[in-house]
């Protein structure tokens, strides 16, 4: 054992000196290393700086002068955090007694503190200049300067009802000062209230930025119950106190427990859903993939003075080290080099996220509200990057393991002979690969899909020294650049294999990538329903408010005075109302279809005749007791020009005819729908036939009829919406506009159309693709460069022009990119194509879309870029320089 | 050195051929050569480039196997042996020393010299010594800490003999030691070679020039991998008086 | 001639009688060309006949000194390097080319025996090099060594010229042999 550990610190002694000595490999590979560790624990302290601790946010909910924040979530008991902000109701127990929360409050709150309701109200406040949509505070006059959690900069604190306290954001949005009247409207309908702005403040603890408005109790309408109680007053509330109030099932911040936090067990909150088996599959899937190319891509750096390296392994071989003593220096190169690198990169992402911090808080920037350092990422980043350089110093470990040892003391070049077997290993397990990560994908199994997408991965690379090879074959075919290039890329397999596997790492990892991302939005786009016509503004008459009451505008009047105030303010050219019909007595209408068209009972998911494709983004609902979503609109022909979906004028044409509308299922083949009004009697009544045409589903509505059908028929007929045309789609101001115009009485929808930013994320791959596809071939010429001088003197010593040397070096640069940009392409549509086909088991629909124009911009593009810039960058003369290798 | 009692035989020869490729392209780098070694004895091995000289030096340490014939070292037979034992070979029986490159650049003078040792599962205190020990002998242990360049050409072929000697190692392989020196230093490193071995090892010297074959005690050439000739009887001091006709 | 020479720079330094001359030549050439007195006595007495030295009156054995003519022709010996176009006759060279050309004639056999003789001299040569100190010696050690160097690179081009004599006669050996020449015609060695 002893023995073993002698040698380890001979072994190790030579490879960190090693390391030292070659300052530029050890540069390189530590900067290609660490540098992705940098930004990733950069990153990572960035983003958990920029949220609040929880002892923050609990404070900021307190302001300063409070004592404690309540609110009342359950009914039952509950276990809460120290925070207030994650609490739970206790299982098995009982719902306490109905009694009022205030009252189960009043019992524990401590002698000397008062209580003070905070009512909030959503409303949209508006000026001469804008309109702001916020939720409303509503304080006692007495207690609102210390419940209302800001400083006064300006005026004074309102002290009675018809005045309003606004912060300075919200202020300066509505152009308003101390002394401006501002109007609230609130959701009863009622004509806003007026009020004047008495106060302007900054909020305390919160974004400068923050929106607020506070009013005293009796400004305007608020809610039964109050969102929640302040506790003011000088006695703190312990932490005793809470958990006696945590029995009637309220929650707790109080700022004395906030403060010195009891030793309580954390509180879980209820998990999300748990990740499906293919989300699971498809999230190591990615990030296999991604490590395995950050290794191949670290692999060729470490290839740098491999002909120095090998002359010193084999006159160590000659002092008598075995062909594991020879691994063992090379890999622990790697290790030497990736533990400094790791450590670093993770040291000086810290900093610099702290440096960039505190310069953003210099600056006044709220961004990120505490330095917070997450431990265990950092540290998960650290070793990451170290596995990736121990892992890239492996395969030139195994290599150095089987140099010809004789060949290379006698300053030969000394290749270990290109083994036959590794190209033939590479396309079985391409073939393996493939087939697992197919029957992986399409059973749901990701531990299989995983394997068989490393093992593609892997054979490719393990294939590409093969296929180096055979691309040398061509080079009698060509000229004496690419002669010269191709017959020194296969015989320096050792170089050139590595940088050609590292493009087509990254080739294909950005190729699967955006094939997977280009095929999901492909699925949603048509997956995707309008609702409308693009740019038209539907407005539907009732809605749910948050209280879970229905609110409406009342009457065709209404309706058409609120559609004509959203129109004016959306600069509209047209209004068509919505009215839906449904029988008098309860029931629907259901147009029956001809019995081939029947969903048969046991449908598959994909049959024509079983789906539904509906799009609900608004529902038009009359006001009834119960809520239903009707399925008849009843039109003479302008409501469905108006909402202007394809085929339009073709269906108001057929419902001026007298026709009715209907699913193009249910249309019979003499042209007719059967409808029948299906109110639970038994037996039904029969159908009536109406001369009919087709038309798709109008967002909720199936069945379109004229208003003389709909009588013939007995239905009723409400006003639910209406539908307003536009010449240009509404800017996000002219629909605040239009909301508040209608606040609280209806909802106002545009129909924009799909809209997605996949587009900007596949730029960004192919960008990451560019960089690493130029930098990987860029670094195998720099490789070549310096081993080819040699040959370089000989060339011109035979008489080559200088112009042979830029030849030389595009041509070389050519076999590496070329190589990488094809079979990477190659792979990456196959990966992609397994990544959707992982991805089915959500969505069964989903098609392999593959984005072109990116596709092509790596297969062409970055060959161009390497071999342009290879042939403009190298200087364009040979060297003068001793012929034998040194 | 006349009447010198030499040694127990350090490593046999018999019948070594050497067979590159194959076929048409078959080339024999070595064919049917016998040679004896023993303790105190240096051994020149002379021949024009491409005779078979460092092949035979490659065979006889190990580094490769001949295609037939037999080599006994150190009374192992080296075709019965796996490559780990025939690196083991290398540690504790034998050393090179060529003809440039011989010092790992990143390591120290004695850290050098004591390297095969540590390699072995000898180190600290003794393997320490050793080195000290065997650069004494070679006269530059006041170069122990310096890196190898920060020596000189024949400073570093002194180190590279005393590595080749250090521990229990008897037999030394040099491969044109004095190639990359002026005639000075090259003369100077034969001295000390010719020293270490006199004082109790045996060494074979594959040379060209024949003024640096000469310090050894018999020649053997080589022509196409088979032995022409060579000096095989023992020397008599001899005197430059009776020659009379130089 | 180099007798005549090395009496003229021994008399340089300083004048002496004959018996310290063949005394001191000896010395400083290393005892490797051993004068008697007679050479000696007949080389100073042809300098004197030269005019290059002249007897220094009074002395007892007789001294010679060197005149200005004397000192001339040292000065002009320093200068002027050692004619090599006449070559020497050598045996070896001789031996050879006549062995070459005679039918037969093993002139491998030749070449590798005296190969073999040229390097036991050699390495006799070096023993005798080993058992000087290697660095400053004192200078009549030093004219020592350089006689010996001398010895061990001329052994050393025999060497050289024997392995290139060998390689030339494997090559001659493989090439066609132009038809046997006619007696009368002057022997020539084919190519």
């Amino acid at each position: 054992m002893r023995r073993w550990f002698v040698a380890m610190r001979a072994t190790a002694r030579i490879a960190r000196r090693d390391a030292v000595r070659s300052r530029g490999r050890t540069a390189l590979v530590v900067a290609m290393v660490g540098l992705p560790v940098l930004v990733a624990s950069g990153g990572a302290v960035l983003v958990q700086s920029s949220i609040p601790t929880s002892e923050r946010q609990a404070l900021e909910q307190l302001g300063d002068s409070t004592q404690a924040w309540i609110v009342h979530p359950y009914d039952s008991p509950v276990v809460q955090d120290a925070y207030g902000l994650a609490s739970k109701v206790v299982e098995g127990v009982d719902a306490s007694g109905p009694g009022s929360a205030e009252t189960a409050i009043r019992a524990s709150l401590p002698a000397g503190d008062d209580l003070v309701a905070k009512y909030l109200t959503p409303g949209a406040v508006s000026s001469d200049a804008g309109v702001v949509m916020v939720g409303v505070k509503s304080l006692s006059p007495a207690d609102l300067p210390r419940a209302a959690r800001a400083d006064l900069v300006e005026g004074v604190w309102p002290t009675t009802a018809g005045q309003a306290f606004l912060t300075t954001s919200t202020a300066s949005e509505l152009g308003v000062g101390v002394g401006a009247t501002i109007s609230v409207a609130t959701r009863t309908g009622d004509s806003p209230s007026v009020l004047e702005v008495v106060g302007v403040g900054a909020p305390q603890g919160a974004e400068p930025g923050a929106a607020g408005i506070t009013v005293p109790l009796g400004s305007i309408p608020v809610a039964n119950t109050p969102v929640g109680w302040f506790v003011v007053g000088k006695v703190p509330v312990s932490w005793d106190v809470v958990t006696a109030m945590n029995q009637s099932g309220l929650v707790v911040t109080s700022r004395a427990v906030v403060l010195e936090p009891p030793a309580v067990p954390a509180v879980g909150s209820p998990g999300g859903k748990p990740w499906s088996v293919a989300t699971v599959g498809l999230v190591l899937a990615a990030a296999t993939i991604g490590l395995l190319e950050a290794v191949l891509i670290v692999g060729p750096a470490f290839a740098i003075g491999a002909r120095r390296s090998i002359r010193q392994l084999a006159l160590i071989a000659a002092i008598g080290a075995d062909t594991v003593t020879l691994r063992r220096i090379v890999l622990l190169g790697g290790v030497v080099i990736g533990s400094v690198a790791a450590i670093a990169g993770a040291a000086l992402g810290i900093v610099g996220a702290v440096a960039v911090r505190a310069i953003a808080v210099a600056r006044g920037s709220t961004g990120f509200p505490d330095p917070r350092i997450p431990w265990l990422i950092v540290v998960a980043m650290a070793l990451v990057g170290f596995f990736v350089a121990v892992a890239a110093a492996w395969l030139p470990s195994r290599r150095s393991g089987r140099i010809d040892v004789v060949a290379a003391l006698g300053r030969r070049r000394a290749e270990a002979s290109p083994s036959r077997r590794v190209p033939i290993f590479g396309v079985l397990a391409v073939t393996i690969g493939v087939a697992a990560a197919v029957v992986g994908a399409v059973t749901s199994r990701s531990a299989l899909l995983v394997m068989g997408v490393v093992a593609l991965q892997i054979g490719v690379v393990a294939a590409s020294g093969g296929l180096v090879t055979l691309v040398g074959r061509l080079a009698p075919r060509v000229g004496v650049a690419g002669r010269v290039a191709l017959r020194d890329a296969s015989r320096q397999r050792g170089r050139t294999a590595p940088a050609v596997a590292a493009v087509i790492a990254a080739v294909a990892g950005v190729v699967a990538t955006g094939t997977y991302l280009h095929s999901k939005e492909a699925f949603g786009e048509s997956q995707y329903v309008p609702t409308a016509g693009a740019g038209t503004v539907l407005v539907a008459s009732s809605m749910v408010d948050e209280w879970g009451d229905q609110v409406h505008m009342a009457g065709d009047a209404e309706v058409r005075r609120g559609a004509e105030s959203v129109r004016q303010a959306v600069d509209g050219v047209g209004v068509a109302v919505v009215r839906a019909a449904q029988p008098v007595n309860g029931g629907w209408l259901a147009s029956l279809r001809p019995p081939d068209q029947e969903c048969p009972a046991d449908s598959s998911a994909r049959d024509p005749r079983c789906n539904n494709l509906e799009s609900l983004q608004i529902s038009f609902n009359p006001v009834r007791d119960g809520q239903y979503s009707p399925t008849e609109l009843v039109d003479e022909g302008d409501t469905v020009e108006a909402i202007g979906l394809p085929g339009a004028d073709a269906a108001a044409a057929a419902l001026r005819a007298g026709k009715v509308l209907v699913d193009p299922r249910a249309l019979w083949p003499d042209g007719t729908a059967h409808l029948q009004i299906n109110d639970g009697s038994i037996p039904l009544p029969a159908p009536v036939v109406v001369p009919a045409a087709a038309v798709k589903r109008l967002g909720q509505f199936g069945t379109v009829l004229p208003t003389a059908v709909a009588d013939r028929l007995g239905l009723e007929v409400d006003t639910v919406g209406a539908v307003v045309t536009t010449a240009a789609a509404p800017t996000d101001a002219e629909l605040a506009r239009a909301r508040s115009a209608v606040f609280g009485r209806a909802e106002v929808f545009v129909e924009r159309g799909y809209s997605d930013d996949t587009p900007i994320y596949l730029w960004v791959l192919v960008a990451a693709a560019l960089a690493i596809g130029l930098g990987a071939t860029g670094l195998a010429m720099a490789l070549a460069a310096a081993e080819f001088r040699p040959d370089l003197a000989t060339l011109a010593a035979i008489g080559a022009s200088p112009r042979m040397r830029r030849r030389v070096a595009a041509a070389q640069s050519a076999v590496v990119v070329v190589l990488g940009v094809g079979l990477g392409t190659l792979t990456g549509l196959a990966l992609g194509w397994v990544l959707v086909l992982a991805a089915r088991a959500d969505e069964p629909d989903l098609a392999v879309a593959i984005p072109g124009p990116q596709v092509l911009a790596i297969a062409v593009g970055i060959p161009l870029l390497a071999v342009g810039g290879s042939f403009l960058l190298t200087r364009s003369h040979l060297p003068v320089t001793r012929r034998l290798a040194t | 050195m006349t009447g010198r009692q030499l040694g127990p035989v350090l490593l046999t020869a018999r019948g070594v051929t050497r067979v590159h490729g194959e076929g048409a392209t078959a080339v024999r780098a070595l064919d049917g050569v016998d040679l004896d070694i023993r303790l105190g004895e240096l051994v020149a091995v002379m021949g024009a480039s491409g005779s078979g000289k460092s092949t035979l030096l490659n065979i006889v340490g190990g580094l490769d196997t001949p295609t037939t014939g037999s080599v006994t070292l150190a009374g192992d037979e080296l075709s019965a042996l796996d490559a780990r034992a025939r690196a083991r070979l290398r540690r504790r029986a034998v050393g090179y020393v060529f003809q440039d490159f011989n010092l790992i650049p990143a390591l120290t003078a004695a850290e050098n010299v004591s390297l095969p040792r540590e390699l072995d599962g000898i180190g600290g205190r003794t393997a320490r010594a050793e080195a000290r020990a065997a650069l004494r002998e070679v006269g530059v242990d006041h170069l122990a800490d310096r890196f190898p360049d920060e020596m000189s050409g024949g400073q570093q072929q002194r180190v590279a003999i005393a590595r080749a000697l250090v521990g229990p190692r008897r037999l030394v392989l040099a491969d044109e030691p004095t190639g990359a020196l002026d005639s000075t230093t090259g003369e100077d490193v034969m001295r000390v070679l010719r020293a270490r071995i006199d004082a109790g090892a045996a060494g074979l010297l594959v040379t060209h020039e024949p003024r640096f074959a000469a310090w050894a005690d018999r020649t053997v050439f080589l022509r196409d991998g088979v032995v022409v000739d060579g000096t095989g009887r023992r020397l008599e001091p001899w005197s430059l008086q009776a020659a009379g006709s130089i | 001639m180099s007798v005549r020479q090395g009496m003229l720079a021994l008399l340089a330094q300083e004048p002496m009688h004959a018996y310290q001359l063949r005394q001191q030549f000896e010395a400083r050439t290393g005892g490797t060309w051993p004068l008697n007195m007679g050479q000696v006595s007949t080389t100073l007495d042809r300098l004197v006949r030269d005019g290059l030295v002249e007897p220094v009156d009074g002395t007892e054995p007789p001294a010679y000194a060197l005149t200005d003519a004397g000192r001339a022709a040292m000065r002009e010996w320093w200068s002027t390097p050692v004619v090599r176009s006449a070559p020497q006759r050598d045996e070896l060279s001789i031996k050879l080319a006549l062995a070459v050309t005679a039918p037969d004639v093993d002139v491998t056999a030749i070449v590798q025996a005296q190969r073999t003789e040229t390097m036991r001299a050699l390495t006799d040569l070096t023993r005798l090099k080993a058992d000087l100190p290697a660095a400053g010696p004192a200078s009549d050690d030093l004219a020592w060594s350089l006689v010996l160097d001398n010895l061990v690179f001329a052994a050393e081009a025999e060497v050289r010229w024997l392995d290139h004599v060998e390689a030339r006669v494997a090559r001659a050996a493989t090439q066609p042999i132009r038809p046997a020449v006619a007696a009368d015609e002057p022997t020539r060695v084919t190519r």
